[in-house]
Formats: structure tokens, sequence, C-alpha cells
């Protein structure tokens, strides 16, 4: 197939029971551009069951035409059955630049079309732009984040990409825009591989290990305000709570909380460090957490030589702050 | 007539006839006994080494004995009273036996008779005080490390009743067939006077006493069985079980043989009686059990699941019954040997020069090296990052960031190579300890670098049994030393000194190895540093067991800080480990307590402003204490080398 | 029985990779490398399996032949045996070629019940080799897999969990299929030393080296020539490892917070 006869700037449209995850409309956004720059449209592939509700959406945020399955098969996410139907439609609708959101499903379903396809993917693109050939320039940040690798993929097409989610805008919702709607039917064999259950994340307490957001205290933290610490956990999903060794020393946590050398190690997300000055074996423990953020009234604690983010105050007056502004957040949706 | 010793008076042949084979009898008991035993261990005669430096130790480990006056004494008094008494009866047997039966002459007579009497009387009433006072600790004192067995009561009762009959039948015989040199024998003379005022009659005298005789006499066989086969076996082992540490290894492990060789003997470490060396085995069949290791342990005082003691009566009771029963889980709970924290002060402790660490270590070793059995994450770290934390090894000179410090390139010399290990280089806190001492060295003037590429020491990897990183870091090391010139090594970290000092040489790699505080120490006296000032804390000294119970370095801190502190320098009573050794540091062994709150607990009671320590994981587990128990503002820890520091401005 | 092959990465420690913004280059001298650290979550699953089901466990590596100090270590770890699939011709390969090679040796390996990923490496972090492979395998594949509760021998059969954004899901497949599993589903177990010196004495007893032509790979489709894509350049990226962004508190800082954390993809 010579690449002249792939056209179209495509995004994969992820609708999880029936709401569309904004990572994926981020990208119309992006794809938007893109466009532009090639002269061509922006298509928006959607899978999924009893649609009908979700359909418009793609284009109220930029696209110009929405493709989608509606089948009864595709109601839950299955890795096969939605790689099976994004290729046949991929190979219908040729698309020049195919992207993904990186979210979990995402991460997962993109390369596993672009093995079938046989063609090149890119993960994780934190920005995108078109070549002087008019190749999809994917720039993407390996090494832990220390450089930024700009890949192409020259010859085969579609040129796929994942995109890390949330580092676009959120294009503005425009529900005067029009566009064209297709519905597609396509085959879905039975799949070896079922989901036979899924259960929500669940507010019960998590293992620190497991948590994606740890609240984690230290000797600078006075637990009659534990409240604090528990509404602020309340606004992560699995979030827990951890503390460093002197808390568990002195009795006041079990050992299944500790963070540390000598307790847990522990790779969340988010570690939020509250009165912990960040003695060695405490870092030892949470050193390969995605984002550490402290909070402690000295400026000169260890801590503040590794996090993310550092707020020099007193906990005390920065966690209400925190919440009120978390429930700002929240309030909108 | 010529005062001498009277043979069997009032005694009916049949009795003597009695005791001769009884004697007999007991002897070949014992000896058989003895060879069995010993043979089964794989004891051999040309195994017997330094028996003279072991006789020699006999007084010194009667001296340890008396730390505990009481229980000191009381062994003090029976060992040597049995000694004499033992020494009496020899002469007896030549006398008797030998001198009269085949020359017709003897020895014990007038004056020298006398003598022997009055000494066997003084030996006797010493080893029967002895016994009485062991008796008396045991029913009534019962210090809490003693663990009353049967045997300790049969053993008690054989002791007592073969002094107690001894002087009664002396008395008797005085009492009824006086002497005119009676009051030689005084104990049996007060007794034989007392039987005269009771109305001891002739007859009832002659009816007693020959039945008294023969149950003194069986005794005395039993007591030689005894010997063989109930915890006094521990005197005759003692000369036995020579520490040799060469022979430690059933399996030898030494990786430049097993490399070039590509032989490997299996099983490397210890999981049953059988693979522990001759002379552990040995050793095991000494322990008393008194108790004292325990007593001496940082692990057992913090309430943790292990006693050295129950270590080596664990062994001592498997090897008893059977060489091939695995001894850990069935027998020593896995949690006992990862409790240890390696201080040896057990070692110390032990008065019958057994070491309960080298049982434990070798235990470790079996279940890390054939099992991959370790705990905590600090060796896993070691093998993909070559330090125990786990951090990349690009920020190990973070530490010397901005300090312009001479880094040895291969073949440069310098006269100090500065190792400064891995606590000091990744622990922000004990960073500024190798900053401390750097700035110490630039002061008196020392011309020193350090390594552009130190690694870890390998410590760790030994003391939690896995030889095969230990020796793989160990040789690295040693190569890598070998490229440059230097003088001397210098260490902050005791565990490191300690390596290099001793375990490095075992393996040819010999340094001349100082502790930082040992090199502050000659740079004061050699007046290279001059201490201006007067430290105003209260401050007290913990010692690293590293330098203290490993290499006696016990003096050049008190120096340092005498000179630093004068009268403000007071010294802890108790001595125990901090808890950080043997693994301690790195992870979280079970127990009621942790030794280092306890050992913090111990410095508090001198109130001091300040505890100077001299070793980093000394010095993280005091700081920990001190945040714990709500002292962080109360009292300082710090390094003498920071202490020292600040007072030379 | 239970075969499993298990793909290891032998990755510069990144930890310790330094870029010189100059040269635009990445500086890798003097840097180690170690498995990449998900894949050490890998091979424990595998060995936990075997344990409990019975079975062998192969580990298979596209690097070149210095990675053979990462396989020997996951002998160590109790591997059965060890494949190291290395060729000049593999090299600069990207991730379609790379998983084409990768199945290529383990369809050479031959009956398999379950290969396992670990999920991403840290030096490249693109999660693509499991769902690649598997695809090139013709099975079914699952990422993001934090426990396997069960394999039914009889049935061939297999549940696993995984976790996702918004919960947890169930699994079931048809074996064989292909997992990639995370960093901290558990603990990887301490190499057996006395494994490790055997290892080192007999490593060929336990580590196979196979070239392009052993797996019978076609050249087009494998290093340089079989990837699809192409790195233009590399550049230094602007943000340190640690962000280091250190604000007194206040409601700005607080707001700003927030907006970290929403970069971050954490809200």
């Amino acid at each position: 197939m010579s690449k002249e006869k792939f056209e179209g700037v495509y995004v994969y449209i992820e609708q999880r029971k029936g709401v569309i995850q904004e990572a994926s409309l981020q990208l119309l956004g992006e794809a938007r551009k893109l466009a532009e720059k090639l002269k061509t449209e922006v298509s928006a592939f959607l899978i999924g069951y009893q649609l009908k509700k979700l359909v418009k959406e793609p284009i109220y945020y930029g696209a110009d035409k929405v493709i989608y399955v509606d089948n009864k098969e595709c109601a839950n996410y299955n890795p096969e059955i939605y790689k099976t139907v994004l290729v046949q439609l991929v190979m219908k609708y040729k698309p020049e630049i195919f992207l993904i959101a990186g979210t979990k499903y995402g991460r997962e379903l993109a390369p596993s079309i672009a093995a079938d396809l046989e063609t090149g993917i890119t993960a994780d693109c934190t920005a995108f732009d078109i070549d002087e050939k008019g190749n999809l320039l994917q720039i993407r940040p390996p090494f832990g984040g220390r450089v930024h690798a700009y890949i192409i993929t020259p010859e085969k097409r579609p040129q796929m990409a994942t995109a890390r989610p949330n580092v676009f805008p959120l294009p503005e919702r425009n529900v005067s825009r029009k566009g064209e709607i297709i519905k597609e039917e396509t085959e879905v064999s039975k799949p070896s591989m079922a989901l036979i259950k899924f259960e929500k994340g669940s507010e019960a307490e998590i293992p620190i290990e497991k948590a994606e957001v740890l609240i984690s205290f230290g000797r600078g933290f006075n637990l009659e305000d534990a409240h604090l610490l528990e509404e602020l956990c309340d606004f992560f999903l699995k979030s827990s709570i951890s503390c460093s060794r002197p808390i568990v020393d002195a009795g006041l946590m079990p050992r299944s909380r500790q963070v540390g050398q000598t307790g847990k190690t522990v790779r969340p997300k988010l570690y939020l460090a509250i009165g912990i000055s960040g003695a060695i074996q405490h870092l030892a423990g949470m050193k390969d957490s995605k984002f550490i953020a402290a909070i402690n009234k000295d400026p000169n604690a260890e801590i503040f030589k590794f996090c993310d983010f550092g707020i020099i105050g007193d906990y005390k007056e920065v966690i209400p702050l925190l919440i009120e502004e978390l429930k700002k957040k929240q309030a909108p949706s | 007539m010529l005062p001498s010793r009277p043979y069997f008076t009032f005694m009916p042949s049949w009795a003597v006839s009695v005791f001769y084979l009884s004697v007999v009898a007991a002897l070949i008991f014992f000896f058989a006994k003895m060879f069995f035993e010993v043979r089964r261990y794989g004891f051999k005669i040309s195994k017997l080494k330094n028996i003279n430096v072991k006789i020699k130790n006999l007084l010194e480990t009667e001296k340890l004995l008396l730390t505990d006056i009481y229980g000191g004494v009381a062994h003090t008094f029976v060992a040597i009273g049995l000694f004499i008494l033992f020494l009496g009866t020899i002469c007896v047997f030549i006398e008797y036996d030998i001198l009269l039966k085949f020359f017709n002459t003897r020895f014990l007579t007038g004056v020298v008779y006398l003598s022997y009497e009055v000494v066997m009387d003084v030996a006797g009433l010493i080893f029967f005080l002895g016994v009485l006072a062991a008796i008396v600790r045991r029913a009534f004192v019962k210090p809490s490390r003693l663990i009353n067995r049967k045997e300790d009561a049969v053993i008690l009762f054989i002791l007592l009743y073969g002094g107690l009959s001894g002087f009664i039948m002396e008395g008797i015989r005085l009492a009824i067939k006086p002497v005119p040199w009676g009051s030689a024998s005084f104990v049996g003379y007060i007794l034989s006077q007392m039987f005269v005022l009771t109305g001891l009659t002739y007859n009832l005298g002659c009816g007693i006493y020959p039945f008294l005789w023969l149950s003194h006499g069986l005794t005395l066989s039993v007591a030689v069985v005894a010997f063989a086969f109930t915890k006094l076996k521990h005197f005759p082992l003692y000369f036995l079980g020579v520490q040799n540490p060469l022979e430690k290894w059933v399996t030898p492990f030494n990786l430049p043989l097993v490399l070039e060789s590509k032989k490997i003997e299996v099983p490397l470490g210890v999981n049953k009686p059988s693979t522990l060396s001759w002379d552990q085995k040995i050793n095991a069949e000494a322990c008393v059990n008194c108790g004292r290791c325990e007593e001496a342990c940082p692990a057992y005082r913090a309430g943790k699941i292990l006693s050295p003691r129950n270590i080596v009566q664990k062994i001592s009771f498997t090897l008893k019954k059977s060489l091939n029963k695995e001894l850990i889980s069935s027998i020593i709970n896995e949690d006992e040997i990862w409790s240890c924290t390696t201080d040896g002060a057990c070692v110390k402790a032990c008065p019958a020069l057994i070491n309960p660490l080298d049982y434990i270590v070798g235990l470790r070793r079996y279940q890390a090296m054939n099992l991959g059995k370790v705990p905590g994450s600090a060796l896993f770290n070691i093998l993909v990052r070559d330090n125990p934390y786990g951090l990349p090894r690009s920020e190990r000179i973070g530490w010397r960031k901005n300090l312009d410090i001479k880094v040895l390139k291969e073949g440069e010399e310098t006269d100090v190579l500065y190792w400064v290990g891995c606590a000091a280089s990744y622990d922000a806190r004990l960073q500024k300890v190798a900053q401390t001492v750097v700035k110490i060295l630039r002061k008196a003037g020392v011309d020193f670098a350090v390594l552009k590429d130190e690694g870890c020491c390998g410590e760790l990897a030994r003391r939690l049994g896995d030889e095969y990183l230990f020796q793989e870091i160990m040789f690295r090391n040693i190569e890598k030393l070998k490229k440059y010139k230097f003088r001397i090594l210098l260490t902050t970290c005791p565990h490191g000194y300690n390596i290099f000092k001793n375990d490095y040489s075992e393996f040819n790699g010999k340094f001349k190895v100082y502790s930082h505080i040992e090199f502050i120490n000659k740079l004061l006296e050699e007046g290279k540093l001059e201490i201006k000032a007067n430290l105003s804390k209260k401050v007290t000294y913990h010692d690293p067991c590293y330098l203290k119970l490993y290499n006696n370095l016990t003096q050049e801190p008190r120096k340092i800080l005498m000179k630093a502190a004068g009268l403000k320098f007071v010294e802890t009573k108790k001595f125990y480990c901090c808890g950080g050794g043997g693994g301690g540091n790195w992870f979280e062994s079970k127990g009621e307590q942790r030794p280092n709150i306890l050992r913090f607990r111990d410095t508090l009671e001198v109130n001091p402003d300040l505890i100077a320590v001299a070793c980093p994981y000394c010095l993280s587990m005091f700081e920990d204490a001190a945040k714990t128990e709500g002292y962080e503002e109360k009292v300082e820890v710090k390094d003498i080398a920071e202490i020292i520091s600040e007072l030379l401005e | 029985m239970l075969k499993i092959i298990v793909g290891i990465k032998w990755v510069p420690d990144t930890a310790d990779v330094k870029f010189d913004p100059v040269k635009g280059t990445i500086i890798r001298e003097g840097v180690e490398s170690i498995i990449n650290p998900p894949d050490l979550n890998a091979i424990e699953l595998a060995l936990a399996l075997k344990e409990k089901y019975g079975g062998e466990v192969y580990v298979i590596s596209m690097s070149p032949p210095s990675a053979i100090k990462g396989l020997k270590m996951a002998v160590a770890m109790g591997v059965d045996k060890a494949f190291l699939v290395s060729d000049r011709k593999f090299a600069a390969a990207d991730t379609l070629a790379t998983s084409y090679t990768l199945s290529c040796a383990i369809k050479k390996i031959g009956s398999y019940d379950l290969v396992i990923f670990g999920e991403e490496t840290i030096d490249s972090a693109t999660g693509h080799i499991g769902p690649e492979v598997g695809e090139m395998l013709g099975i079914p594949h699952l990422s993001y897999v934090t426990e396997v509760q069960e394999v039914d021998l009889q049935q061939r059969t297999i549940k696993m969990v995984r976790e996702v954004e918004d919960g947890v899901e169930f699994f079931q497949a048809n074996l064989p299929v292909v997992i990639s599993v995370g960093v901290g589903i558990n603990t990887p177990r301490y190499p057996i030393p006395l494994r490790r010196l055997l290892t080192e004495l007999e490593t060929n007893k336990y580590i196979e080296t196979w070239a392009l032509n052993d797996i019978g790979a076609d050249p087009e489709k494998v290093g340089f020539k079989g990837s699809p894509t192409r790195v233009v350049k590399v550049i230094a990226a602007p943000m340190p490892a640690r962000r280091l962004e250190i604000r007194e508190a206040s409601g700005e800082t607080v707001k700003l917070f927030i907006k970290r954390l929403k970069e971050a993809e954490i809200i």
C-alpha cells in the first residue's frame, strides 16, 4: 500500500461505561492543529454499546467526522475485541495519523493495533508537530524525562502515537459544530479472553504499596489533626495514609503503614509528605514515587531537596487551603 | 609417734574393693564417653593446639566469671577447692598405691602431712562454702539468667554430699580415735569435738564410718562420671575446643579457588550439626547454660526472640541426638538468627570461650548462600547499585560536591586514603560527618585523597551470610586499592574499619587501617591539632561494638573526650549495642522493644547534654531514638569528629 | 506443568545517565546496567507460579552480549534457562522490530503457556513490547496485571486481576497469554548466591545465545531495517529529575500546587 492513499488525522475516542475520557477529547485539539497544517480533516473512532448520546460529542470538541461501532460485544472494553474492531476501521479508512490517548487502555490497545498493521508507534508523546516532509513529529520524554526524543515514522502508515493525558488542553465544547456521523458494522468473533468482573475502586483502606496517592506524615505532624489527613485522602481515588518510622516506633501507627528502608517501599503517583524531615531511610522507601510533594515548617528540611513541589509552612494552614481548592475543583463535575 | 596419714581405718576389706572397682569403672566410663564423644565430633589429637594458651586463659576466664561477684565467687571456690582436693587425692594415690605398695616408703608424714591436712581442710571448706553458695543462689537468689534443671540439682547434691561426707567422716574418725595432731584437720577437729559432746560412742562411730566412707568414695566415682556426662564436662572440653578460625568452615569457601577449580563444595554454611566444625561442636557441648551471653545480648534485652544461650543450647541438644537434623525452622527459628546485631557481646561474655555469633553467622550463611533467604532489600541493593540504600551510584559523590577534594588517580600517591563508606556518602546527616573529617584533615595539614570509584566494602554481605557477594566485593576492592599508593586507609565507619582490618587480611588484603577516632587522637597527640576551646556540655560516649568489642579500641575516644570536656565527660554505666549492626540498620526484626531506644535510655541515666558516638549506624540509631523518645531538643547526638571540629577554632 | 517465558531488558541505570547539553547526547559512559526493574517482578511472578503449579521458567532478552550479566542474575533467582537473543543486525531496533525479534525467539522455544513482560522499561518507557508480542504470537495480551489468581491446567485457562484508573478488572483467558506487570506487584526474591556462582562457573549450561539465523527471523524485519520509526533528534529535557519547586505557604502556592498535580495527571 502506498502511503499516499492514507489521509486524515484520526483520534480514538475512548469511552468507559458511557463516559468519554477527557484525555481523548484533549487529543482532538491537537489533532485539529495537525490537520490544519496538513490541510486535512479530523476524524474520530468511537467504539462501544448504546452510544447514541455520545456520538456527537467528538464533533463538539473539534472532530469533522465520527465513525462509530455500536455492538453489544463492545459494551465493555476488551483488548482483543477493541483491537480487532479498530484494525478493521483503520484498514477501511486509512488514516495518515492515528492518535490514541495514553490511558491504561490506550497504552495497551495502541501497540497491539500497530503490531497488527506492522506500522510504527510512539508512546506517551507530550507534543506533536509536522516536519517539512509532512511527517508527524512525535515528541516524547524517555530516560525518566531527562531528555526529549523527536521521532518520525517516515514510510509506514498510519503514523501512530499515544499521548500522555492532561498535557494538551481540553478544547472548548461547541454544540453548534456540525459534522458527519457514520455508523460502522464490524465483525467481532468470540474472544479468547473475557472480562468476568469489574470492581469500582473502593474507598476502603488500601495497602500503602498499592495506593496511587499516599498522604504520609512524620514527627512534624500532630495526630490530633488526623481528620485533616482523612479529608485530604477522600479527594483521591486509591489513596491511603502512611507514615515515617518514628511514628511507628512510638506505637501510633502499625508497621504496615511505615514507608522507608525498614518499612515498605512505595511508588505512588503522588507522595505527599507532611511533617516528614526526609531522612535517607525514608527517602529510600519512596524515591520512585512519580510526584513527590512536601509540606514542612522547616525550610532546611532534607525533603525539600528531594521533591517536585514543596510548601514551606504549617500544615495546619496549608491542608485546609488545599482541601478548599480541591473542593472547588470537584464541584463542576 | 610421727604424724602420718591413716589408711582405711575401720574399713572392712570388701568395702575397699568396692571402692577400687568403682573408681576403675568410673574412669573407664569417663574416658570412654569423652573419647567417643569427641571422636564423633571429629576431634583428633593432632588438632589439639594452643593448650598452653588455654591453660593461661583459665585465669582470665575465672576473672571474667568474677564480673558477677556472687556466681563468680561460688564458681571459683568450687573450682579451686575441687582442684586442690583432686590434687590431694592424687597425692594419696601416689603414696598408698605406688610408694607404699611397691617401694615401701611414704611422704605424707610429719610436717608435710600436717600441712597437707591443713591445706585439704581449707580446700574442703572453700569447696563446701562454694557449693553452699551455689545452692543458695539457685534455690533462693535465682538470678534471672539461671534456668534450674534437674541436672543442676543432681550435680550440686553430689558435690554437697562429697564435701559434707568427707568432713563428717574426718570428724567421726577424730572423735572415736583421737590423735595428738588432730587439730591440724581443723574442720574435722571441730566436728569431732561436737560429736564427742553429743556423746558419740566408739561402737556407733565404728558402725557408721565404713558406710560413710564408702558413700564418700562412691561419690567420688560418680563425680568422675559426671565430668563426662553432665554439664561438668565443660571443664575437660574447655581444653579440647580450640578456637581455630581457619577451621571454622566445614566446607570452606574461597572465591578465587572456587572460580579456578570450578568446583563448589556444598552446603555452604551451617544447616545440620554435621556442618559445624569439630571445635564448634565441642564448644556447644561445653556450654553450661549460664546465660551470661544472654545477659549481654542487645536483641534479647529488647525482647526479641533471640538468645545466644538458647542457640548454643539448642545446638548442643540436637548434637547429642543426631548430627543430621535440620537446625533451622524446627529447632531454631529463622527470626532468631536474623535478630542478631553481630555486636559480639555474647562472645566476650562467655567464660567457656564459646562463640555463639559463629553459629549464628554460620546458620545465616546457609540460609543466604544456598537458599537466597536474606531479610530486607539491602543486599539486593548492593548487588544492583553497590550500596545498601539502593540509591544511584552517581549520587555517591554527592557529599563532596564543592569540597574540591583530591581524587586519587591510578598510580598517584597520597599519605592517607579516606574510605568514606556508604552511610557517610549517601545519608544527608552522615555526610556532615564525612565533611567534618575532611575539615579536620585539612586543618592538620594531612595529605589525603578519596577514590573516584569507591563502593560497598562488603561488611553487610558478610554479616548477613552472603559470603559470595562479600568476597566478590572484597577481592574487587583489594585489587582496586592495590592500584594506588597510600600509607594509611582511613575510615569513618567502624564496620568498614573492622572488615578492612580483620576480614580483608584473612584473604591477604593487608592495609594499615585507621579509624577516624584513632587518627584524630594521633593528630592531637602529635600536636598537629590543638583543642582551643572547652566543651561546655555534659557529654557521654557510646562505644561502637566494632571498635570496642571487635578491636578493643576504647582508650582513644576517651582520651579525646577528656581533652575536650574534662570532668564534663561522664561514662554511661552499662554497655550494649545500639542495635544497628548485623543488618539491624537495614531491616526490622520482631521484638517488644527497639535496642536503640533502650540504649538511648542507658545514656540518659547520666543526664548528658550531648551523646558522642563514633559510628554512622550509632548516630542514626541514637538520633532516631532521641526523636522517638521526644529528646530531639534536649539531647544532641554527634560524632566525636564533629565535637572536636568545633573546638579547634 | 506450566511453561513460562519472561522477557527482560538489560537497561542502563537511568538514574546515573546524564545528558550532554552541548553535544546533545546521552552520556552512558561508566553507567552500569541493571535488569529493568518491573522485569524483576515479572520473574518473581513466574517463579511463584512455577512453585505453585510446577513447570519451567525461561527468560529471554534481546540485548547486546553484555546483558549476559543480567541473565545470570535471572538464573540465580531461580529461572531454569535463559536465552540471549543477540545479533548485530538487531541493533537500533524500535519497539516493533524488537517485538518481532522476541516473538521469533519465543516461537523458537516452542511450547509455552504464559509470557510475562515488565510493563515498561526505565529507559524508553513505551509499554509496547507486551501487546506487540502478544499480537505477533497471535494470542491475547493483558497489561497492568497485578495478580494471577488461578491457572487451570486441565481447562487451560487463567484468571488474572489488573488495575486500571477507575477500578479493578478480572479477566479469564485461554492459555497461552501474554501479560505485562508493573513494579511493586510483588517483592522480587534475592538471587541465590550459590546459583549465581553456578551460573558463573557453567554459564553455557544455563544461558544460550541465539543469533538472527537461530531464531529464523526475517532480516528485513529486525533491527534498524525493520523499524518503522526513526529518532530524528534527542534534546535535553528542561526538567530535572525532581522539579524542586519550593514555595512559601500561601493561597497562590496551593493553587499552583493543584495545577502541578493536574499536569502530572494526579487529579
